[in-house]
């Protein structure tokens, strides 16, 4: 990706073009969004599945979380370049698409869902605390089901920041996407059955005090259990050194994506249950800046 | 664990919550009593903007807030403090008003709920201006980047009163701090916590400005909600911080309460990513569902704080779903929008204008329109135009947002 | 081609890339509704955006909102206001 006033371009990890245009993609609200729009939609509506039509029929109510970090900050760079330029010429139709509940907000205007919808912003904890909070909405009976999606898209921007931080990071764009619902009816890949405490990073807490805190706050290493964690965090190394049993690290692969990351690692933990590779994952999230918090989730069968 | 839900919690949400403490920075001043005088006279704070260069705008004008020179003591290490920026002093200074009004004491696991819109935007900008014309420049980027983030103004609060909690940032455009605090509201009536900290924030910036004066949204004269020739909405800046808990808790430690909240709905509009529908269905659901929530009627609201942008669209829909939920108690209902004293506040509007409530509820007198020339024949309710004393017991305040937010609070007297 | 014709391609490729149309340029015709129903679906965002658009690449500045919905009814009537200038 080329960095303005640099020879030497960065290095991101985009989402590849699709192969066939999405049908999605005609929708009249989804002409202007940005690309993290796109990707929410994508990845809920993946997620949501046939489940889709139940919605649009008004059988289901459904709540809507969506968590980010850098969020829609490729139209915001660009509207606020013009703004330096001439704040007369600023494009209007750019503006509207910055704010952070842009991608929710396409998302129920295709599903015509108008129940309840928040946008959470923060590190890549923020996406189990959306899922804490959808078990609320669920628990109290607010929801018939509720979709909880991690989205973030590539700008040299915030490439540019993160080689700050931590000189080698690559950034990551895309979306990962959960549908919970309260029982586990029939369809479903895997039961959550718990999330830690958030343990935000503060003057009085280290993030390997944090870490460990966090881990204690979940089982002990047990055969054909799976860990989803983060990579080469010195913190979250120590606080899992006693984890012996099978690892799933992605973020060389993916890239580093913030909430879209952490929502992976739940995608991934889902899906190694259902396709009973492990009977229960542990989900490890030591953020970038704000919070350490953990899940776990277990086979259905077991879980009852 | 935030999940499963605390032994004690309960799924049908019968705890009451209540209000110990709030703090508000608005362009009327810093503090309670400054604000409640300003809201109570109908003192519009809009002057020419200071912040950045509008020369080249349509409009010229904002509700913006004189910061003190000093902040008030806190626990934050020096070398932060000089960190902060316009939002995060706001938020500070709002958060210590409430902290030492609720006279909390350090604890773990003391969740803290804000809604904003665009966080330390300033920096960001900053950021990018230095960014594009020093493209080696790392001078004082670091700083930028960590308090530029939403999440590093919620992790100042644990670090100023040295306690800890899960930080939650709910960014709904201009519903967000409403939403927070209909979230903290939810999250106490379930039991899921029993004290939380809530509110909103935002601080003017260029990208926000010249974003709205490229709708045409913005009034080149003071905003006037809910008047026939309306033109547009005034920005404004801010913060305002509640502290909540359950009224067990607030019992147990015979704490000073302020108010009472008993009623949220939530709901989004799916017309149109900047204008609500006509109709004006989602918010009728809003303000419904809210009443539903405190097991109340229409009628039993003596007071309704509109969101009231003074924008053709809102008011005109905000009319509509007031008439339609109030039917003919409309007529004698009271409404009025504080954004024509303190301007859009965006992510802090629905915390500022639940703390207007409050002190409506609490001095017994209702917040003024004074900039009204001419009301907009749809409305069928009456708009208060001048100040006046009376005996309130309920307040609903609406607040609706870019991408159809539309939350609605209702708060009670005390006791 | 003559220069009116130039002139339209170019207004068509203005709109095509300033409100993002999922379609190209050739499929908008000259006398094509832009607004309203069963036209082009565009909106009163697209409106302001476009007036941004004819101030910056062609100095046509329209200020007035009834002004503005005359000129921009189709890419005929976009080509007569620059032309006219």
């Amino acid at each position: 990706m080329v960095r303005p006033g640099w020879k030497k371009p960065l290095h991101v990890r985009p989402v590849p073009e699709p192969v066939s245009r999405p049908v999605f993609f005609d929708h009249p609200r989804l002409r202007r969004a940005n690309l993290i729009a796109q990707f929410t939609v994508a990845a809920a509506l993946e997620a949501l599945g046939k489940n889709v039509s139940l919605v649009q029929g008004g059988r289901i109510r459904l709540g809507i979380i969506v968590g980010v970090m850098a969020g829609g900050v490729n139209y915001s760079r660009r509207f606020y370049e013009e703004v330096l330029q001439n704040p007369r010429t600023a494009s209007p139709i750019i503006f509207p698409e910055t704010v952070f509940n842009a991608p929710a907000s396409h998302l129920a205007a295709f599903l015509g869902s108008e129940m309840i919808s928040y946008t959470l912003v923060g590190d890549d904890g923020t996406f189990l605390q959306g899922v804490a909070i959808a078990a609320q909405w669920l628990t109290d009976g607010k929801v018939d089901a509720c979709l909880v999606i991690g989205a973030e898209e590539t700008d040299w921007i915030v490439a540019d920041a993160m080689k700050l931080f931590r000189r080698k990071t690559i950034h990551g764009a895309g979306a990962g996407a959960i549908l919970l619902k309260k029982d586990s009816g029939s369809g479903a890949i895997a039961e959550l059955t718990v999330i830690t405490d958030s343990f935000p990073f503060t003057q009085s807490q280290s993030r390997f005090e944090t870490a460990r805190r966090m881990r204690a706050h979940l089982p002990s290493c047990a055969p054909n259990e799976l860990l989803c964690c983060g990579e080469q965090d010195a913190a979250e190394n120590a606080a899992w050194k006693d984890w012996a049993g099978a690892r799933l690290a992605p973020k060389a692969i993916l890239g580093e994506a913030f909430v879209a990351f952490a929502a992976w690692q739940c995608v991934a933990a889902c899906e190694s249950i259902r396709q009973s590779e492990f009977t229960a994952a542990n989900i490890s999230v030591v953020g970038v800046n704000q919070q350490a918090v953990g899940a776990r989730f277990l086979a259905c069968a077991d879980a009852s | 664990m935030l999940f499963p839900a605390p032994k004690n919690s309960d799924p049908t949400g019968a705890n009451r919550v209540v209000v110990t403490g709030a703090g508000i920075v608005t362009a009327l001043g810093i503090g309670w009593q400054k604000n409640a005088e300003g809201f109570r006279a109908g003192r519009n704070a809009f002057r020419p903007v200071t912040l950045f260069d509008v020369s080249r705008q349509r409009s010229k004008i904002a509700a913006e807030v004189d910061l003190p020179a000093e902040l008030p003591t806190t626990k934050l290490s020096p070398n932060s403090i000089c960190r902060l920026n316009r939002a995060s002093k706001m938020l500070l200074i709002a958060a210590h008003e409430a902290w030492t009004q609720a006279g909390w004491n350090a604890v773990e696991n003391l969740p803290v709920v804000i809604g904003t819109t665009s966080g330390e935007m300033a920096f960001g900008e900053n950021y990018l201006q230095q960014a594009v014309r020093f493209p080696y420049s790392k001078k004082a980027q670091p700083t930028r980047v960590v308090h530029y983030q939403a999440q590093q103004q919620g992790l100042d609060l644990c670090n100023a009163f040295d306690f800890s909690g899960p930080v939650t940032i709910v960014s709904n455009a201009c519903a967000s701090g409403a939403n927070a605090i209909g979230h903290a509201f939810e999250t106490l009536r379930g039991g899921h916590a029993e004290k939380i900290l809530t509110g909103g924030y935002d601080s003017l910036c260029q990208l926000t400005f010249a974003g709205f004066d490229s709708l045409q949204a913005l009034s080149p004269t003071p905003c006037r909600p809910f008047d026939a020739q309306r033109d547009g909405l005034t920005l404004g800046e801010g913060a305002a911080i509640l502290t909540l808990e359950t009224l067990e808790h607030a019992r147990k430690r015979n704490a000073e309460v302020l108010g009472e909240i008993t009623g949220y709905g939530a709901t989004t509009d799916t017309h149109h990513l900047t204008q609500p529908h006509p109709e004006g269905k989602a918010a009728f659901t809003a303000m419904t569902s809210a009443c539903a929530c405190a097991k109340i009627s229409p009628e039993q609201i003596h007071y309704v704080n509109a969101h009231g942008t003074a924008t053709p669209h809102n008011d005109a829909t905000e009319s509509v779903a007031i008439n339609r939920w109030a039917t003919d108690y409309a007529k004698n209902l009271p409404v009025s929008s504080t954004k024509s004293c303190s301007g859009h506040l965006l992510g802090a509007a629905g915390a500022v204008e639940a703390v207007a409530c409050l002190m409506a509820l609490r001095g017994q007198w209702l917040p003024p329109q004074t900039s009204l020339h001419k009301i907009d024949p749809a409305c069928n309710f009456e708009i208060v135009r001048q100040p006046v004393d009376k005996k309130i017991g309920t307040a609903l305040s609406n607040s609706f947002g870019f991408g159809g937010a539309n939350a609605s609070l209702i708060f009670r007297r005390w006791p | 081609m003559n220069d009116s014709t130039e002139l339209k391609e170019q207004i068509k490729q203005m709109l095509v890339e300033n409100l993002m149309l999922k379609i190209n340029a050739g499929e908008i015709a000259d006398d094509q509704a832009l607004f309203g129903p069963g036209s082009l679906g565009l909106d009163s965002v697209d409106a302001l955006q476009l007036v941004v658009a004819l101030d910056k690449n062609y100095g046509l500045k329209i200020s007035d909102t009834e002004v503005a919905r005359k000129t921009m009814q189709t890419v005929n009537s976009i080509a007569a206001a620059i032309e006219s200038r």
